[in-house]
């Protein structure tokens, strides 16, 4: 039976697909777009994911337990022995571990302890041979280990940033070496590292190995009792955790340009198999005649579908691993800042196969909807003159039916994003698109006559016009969509994007009425390091500098999750200091309290006047939160304190970053170029207004992106559009011969299917822009839960524009089809079967 | 066994912008293995539908269609299909090949819809394009076929699955008149030679073809005005069975039918080659 089905489908419909190959193409394209996204999105996070595992994984083997810093700047030295004495733990094993430049090349920097032998890891492998040398990991002052993928000969004398040169004792290839951050690694005595990385007396974590038969939940309540809140106990895998969390905000972007275009796909195939099968009545009552079941012709089209699909997401998948590839070395610099591992792409073994089997699904769900016209095509059919074919509305109560579940959807939805579920909420966008096209179906009537209506105003031709629209209602309706789809697509894909990054934008405003920003990072990077001493002093002695207002970003571990910490003082333009009521901020610079971002008061469950506790390298802070404040941070939060407080609680004496005013009267620039001199070269000046820059380049990726789907979308909406049509000039060639034969002109031939494709253009383009404003708006509130800011739903003028340009399209597409009818020889026409 | 086929008041009307329209009225007929039977009559008188309902394309509103025994007027869409798989070839006026699919797979189609592989019957395929001519044209779409060539792919694809009774709708209507010979030939043929057991109906409006057939039922107003045999020179006369309005037996003669249209009459010469028992012109009026 199955291999029947296989001939069928190969003798049948692929032949069918190959005729028509350019509507084949456009649904296997419009899938592969969906799949390529996925893919991408979700092989970018598995890297990062992945790359931090296999990373702690190589180092830590089978650790159970890590304990480190609650932010960069690690653990104390003699926690060590804490951790080590407290019961049940077998060993601990002190690390460095920190990213540096290995002669200008990126390498994670580590160093071991005299037990490093307990490690029983790739690192341990790596460097066995040292190790069973007895020795320390190696025997010259500056003597180090490094990777073969450094590039660094054996005795090569090479630097790491800011130290005097070392010598490559020895390098290591081979499997576990290339697991170990793909072999760039630079290996060091403990004491050279911590000089190297000037953590002195520091280690950036301990590695924990239980005892036999011990329970790790229990020695881990016991060495969080013992480090007193001072720094974090937790599973190695924390790490990727909250790798993951950097990376929220372009996958929920992306997933929302995924989940839509998935929509927009099934749409497209929904769309492609009601052109098929009017294509392909003739044949179907043809076969239905000669014996064929229903079922039989309905499932061969479902294989068909099935078959797009499952071409569009392998097609799809490739790409999108190619992309995933290709960005996992191009990502924002603020999404790998905090990432010691080399980023390596690695794609989970389940995307490829989820991805496809969701592209299936999609085609042949979608596809199912359409194909049960064959049930309309009778047998007797076969009898009649090849070409002409009933296209019915559709049953009352199909429309009633399609228009309940249509508001259920849409019901569904606005309580989803309402709700505030995050990233659900981004997905549920895609339902919108569901709801609002059962809507448009149930009311496929209005919609069609407000379309005639339309295509009469354009006289005599445009009343031939409506009389095609109204007599082939359910044709018309499916190229009404495909117009609808491209504009609302467009419409609410790009302006949520855009409403996005303007408000993501806008609430860093006040950071560009900064005169000047000295940092010790790029505009485009987070400064969590702090500036070299004297900074502040050296910048306040430049002529024109008339105030230096310091604050300090770091980040830290608060409950598990990645968050930024930033230390405040007074006048600062930090927009979520300056979002706070005069009270509140006297409040944080007294050190009374914190405010927290938007969504980590979320995620820790907490509202403005509740307490929380934070774990600070000086021990646990119960402090009080003073607000919770729409504000963007590329992470799970922001904790907003005095700078005083932070330099206290975290022990980071310093500032990372110096609001500068300029003295009236002063030119900003020379100002500017002035305390450039005084700076170190590795410290960062540039004005207010790049620095906004900064912020907003960090997302063009992401509208890059989101407008090269709308793009795709777009054309391929065309080329069904064009198929439609066309399928519809050809419908009717008869009567279009017989018109011709009275005495219509080519011209009047010609403007009767421009008025009826400016009928379905205007109607689709204007209900387009109001579909697509409202998804907008909804996808306004959904991103405003997930970015923690207030999206302002703003509709572009440049709405209009879209719907211009879907009209032109529209018209640009039926000139083919109408110039054909124009052409078409009367006899052939009127004779035709 | 002998095919049969009897039709017992068939009744079948149409509704369209609040009328009714009955396409057949109370029919009553039989039709017998080896006959080559055609259905002639104007525009709208039914014969179209009476070809439907005895493919089991249609079903009737009320009235009995028996074949060999086995009501098919009230089978399922599913059992009618089956039904048409096995029992009936259809060849149509248009000819309705698959435009993607060679004259062999064409052929072949009724195959595959039964679940069969094509590679299994192809050589059963590539035997009936033999038989009607057009062996050297088997991988040949039907783009690159005459029209004549078409509809003999069309009556080899009839003949695939072997069945009982073969229904024709106008076969020669889109062919010229030596084309269109040759189907009638073809179609004789076939009615003559595969067992006594094969029945051909032809509806045509071609009432040069219809006297080469072996029986002539002229349907006119939904009903049955003449059904009488014809010198079609194959099976003996026989009389047409009763219960229909006008209907006319002319036994054990044989006869030539010579149908014809006077002063908007439709009308059916009856020629009787032997002294005559009976003769006379048979008129139906249209209202």
């Amino acid at each position: 039976m199955l291999l029947a089905a296989f001939s069928r489908l190969k003798v049948l419909n692929v032949r069918e697909l190959r005729t028509h190959w350019g509507r084949a193409v456009a649904s296997v394209v419009v899938v592969a777009v969906s799949a390529a996204l996925l893919v991408a999105v979700l092989g970018v996070s598995g890297s990062i994911t992945g790359s931090i595992d296999r990373l702690a994984t190589s180092i830590g083997g089978d650790a159970d337990l890590e304990v480190s810093g609650i932010t960069g700047e690690g653990v104390d030295e003699s926690m060590l022995g804490t951790v080590a004495g407290t019961r049940d733990v077998r060993a601990a094993v002190p690390l460095i571990r920190t990213r540096t430049l290995a002669d200008g090349r990126p390498a994670l920097l580590i160093g071991l302890g005299q037990n490093a032998s307990e490690l029983h890891s790739d690192l341990q492998t790596a460097i066995q041979r040292q190790l069973e040398q007895g020795s320390p990991v190696t025997s010259a002052p500056d003597g180090v280990i490094v990777g073969a993928g450094l590039g660094v000969a054996k005795g090569q004398r090479f630097e790491v940033t800011g130290s005097s040169p070392l010598t490559a004792m020895a390098v290591v290839d081979g499997p576990a070496a290339r697991r170990l951050n793909d072999a760039h690694f630079v290996i060091a005595p403990l004491a050279l590292a911590q000089r190297l990385s000037g953590q002195e007396g520091r280690l950036d974590s301990i590695l924990v190995f239980t005892s036999p038969g011990a329970d790790a939940t229990t020695v881990r309540a016991a060495l969080r009792t013992a480090v007193e809140g001072k720094a974090v106990v937790a599973t190695p895998s924390f790490r990727a955790a909250q790798a993951s969390s950097s990376f929220a905000i372009l996958q929920a972007m992306t997933l929302l340009a995924a989940s839509v275009s998935l929509v927009v796909a099934a749409f497209l195939s929904y769309n492609a198999m009601s052109i098929a099968i009017a294509q392909r009545r003739p044949v179907i009552s043809t076969m239905r005649a000669l014996g064929g079941r229903r079922r039989t012709i309905m499932s061969d089209m479902l294989a068909e579908a099935a078959l797009v699909g499952f071409l569009g997401g392998l097609l799809g998948s490739a790409f999108g691993i190619a992309i995933g590839y290709l960005a996992i070395g191009r990502l924002p610099s603020t999404m790998v800042q905090t990432l010691d591992a080399r980023l390596e792409y690695v794609l989970p073994t389940w995307v490829v196969p989820l991805t496809v089997a969701a592209c299936v699904v999609a085609s042949v769900s979608a596809s199912a909807l359409a194909a049960r016209q064959v049930h309309a095509v009778a047998p007797i059919e076969a009898l009649a003159p090849n070409g002409a074919s009933a296209t019915e509305q559709g049953s009352r109560r199909l429309r009633i039916a399609s228009g309940i579940a249509g508001a259920a959807l849409l019901a569904v939805t606005v309580g989803v994003v309402t709700a505030g579920l995050g990233q659900i909420a981004i997905a549920s966008i895609a339902l919108s698109f569901v709801g609002f096209s059962a809507l448009c179906f149930a009311f496929s009537g209005v919609i069609i006559a407000a379309a005639a209506a339309v295509a009469r105003r354009f006289g005599p031709a445009g009343v031939l016009g409506a009389a095609t629209i109204e007599r082939a209602p359910r044709r018309m309706w499916v190229a009404m969509m495909t117009v609808l789809t491209a504009v609302v697509t467009t419409v609410a894909v790009t302006g949520a994007t855009a409403n996005a990054v303007d408000s993501t934008v806008a609430s860093f405003a006040s950071i560009a009425q900064a005169d000047v920003w000295v940092s010790s990072a790029a505009a485009t990077d987070y400064s969590s390091t702090l500036l070299p001493p004297n900074t502040a002093a050296d910048v306040a002695a430049v002529p024109g500098v008339a105030g230096v207002v310091p604050d300090q970003m770091a980040f830290a571990t608060v409950d598990e999750s990645r968050v930024m910490l930033l230390g405040i003082a007074a006048n600062s333009h930090r927009d979520i200091y300056t979002a706070l009521t005069p009270g509140d901020r006297q409040a944080l610079l007294d050190g009374r309290g914190v405010a927290l971002s938007r969504d980590l008061g979320t995620s820790m469950k907490v509202a403005a006047g509740d307490q929380i506790t934070l774990q600070t390298p000086t021990g646990p802070r119960t402090v009080r939160v003073l607000a919770l404040v729409p504000y963007f941070s590329g992470m799970t939060g922001t904790v907003a304190m005095s700078l005083d407080a932070m330099q206290g609680w975290f022990d980071r004496a310093g500032a990372s970053d110096l609001e500068v005013t300029v003295a009236p009267g002063a030119d900003p620039d020379a100002v500017r170029a002035a305390i450039r001199k005084v700076v170190s070269p590795e410290t960062f000046v540039y004005s207010g207004d790049e620095a906004l820059d900064g912020v907003a380049s960090a997302l063009d990726q992401v509208i890059a992106v989101i407008t090269i789907i709308a793009w795709i979308v777009v054309v391929v909406s065309a080329v069904t559009l064009l198929n439609t049509l066309m399928l519809s000039v050809l419908d009717r060639r008869r009567e279009i011969g017989v018109l011709r034969a009275i005495g219509a002109t080519r011209a009047f031939t010609l403007k009767a299917i421009l008025a009826e494709a400016a009928g379905i253009g205007i109607v689709g383009a204007v209900l387009g822009l109001v579909l697509g404003a409202a998804i907008q708006y909804l996808t306004s509130i959904a991103l405003t839960n997930v970015l923690s800011i207030d999206v302002a739903w703003q509709p572009s003028p440049s709405m209009i524009g879209i719907g211009l340009a879907a009209l032109a399209i529209c018209l640009l597409g039926s000139v083919p089809p109408a110039v054909r009818a124009a052409r078409l020889d009367i006899v052939d026409a009127v004779s035709a079967d | 066994m002998a095919l049969t086929v009897d039709l017992t008041n068939v009744v079948r009307e149409y509704r369209t912008g609040g009328h009714t329209v009955r396409a057949l009225d109370r029919v009553t007929l039989r039709i017998n293995g080896g006959e080559f039977t055609s259905i002639v009559g104007p525009s709208g008188a039914g014969k179209s539908t009476l070809l439907q309902l005895l493919g089991a394309l249609d079903s009737p509103d009320s009235g009995s269609i028996q074949f060999n025994g086995t009501e098919i007027a009230t089978m399922t869409d599913d059992q009618q299909s089956t039904f048409r798989r096995h029992q009936v070839g259809f060849v149509f006026q248009f000819f309705n090949l698959l435009p993607t699919l060679t004259a062999w797979e064409n052929v072949a189609l009724p195959m595959l819809l039964d679940g069969k592989r094509l590679r299994q019957v192809r050589a059963d395929a590539v035997a009936l394009l033999d038989r009607v001519g057009l062996g050297d044209r088997i991988d040949h779409r039907p783009a690159e076929l005459s029209g004549g060539q078409m509809q003999r792919v069309a009556v080899a694809r009839a003949l695939m699955m072997d069945p009982p009774l073969i229904l024709a709708d106008e076969p020669t209507g889109n062919l010229d008149s030596s084309t269109g010979a040759a189907i009638m030939e073809l179609l004789r043929d076939v009615s003559r030679t595969d067992g006594a057991g094969r029945a051909v109906i032809m509806v045509t409006h071609d009432l040069a073809a219809a006297a080469q057939t072996d029986r002539v039922i002229t349907v006119q107003d939904g009903a049955v005005r003449s059904d009488v045999m014809g010198r079609g020179g194959g099976a003996p006369g026989r009389p047409p069975d009763g219960g229909g309005r006008h209907s006319v037996g002319m036994r054990d003669q044989p006869t030539e039918v010579i149908p014809t249209v006077r002063n908007g009459e439709f009308t059916s010469h009856v020629l009787l080659s032997d002294p005559p028992r009976q003769r006379g012109k048979h008129s139906a009026r249209r209202r």
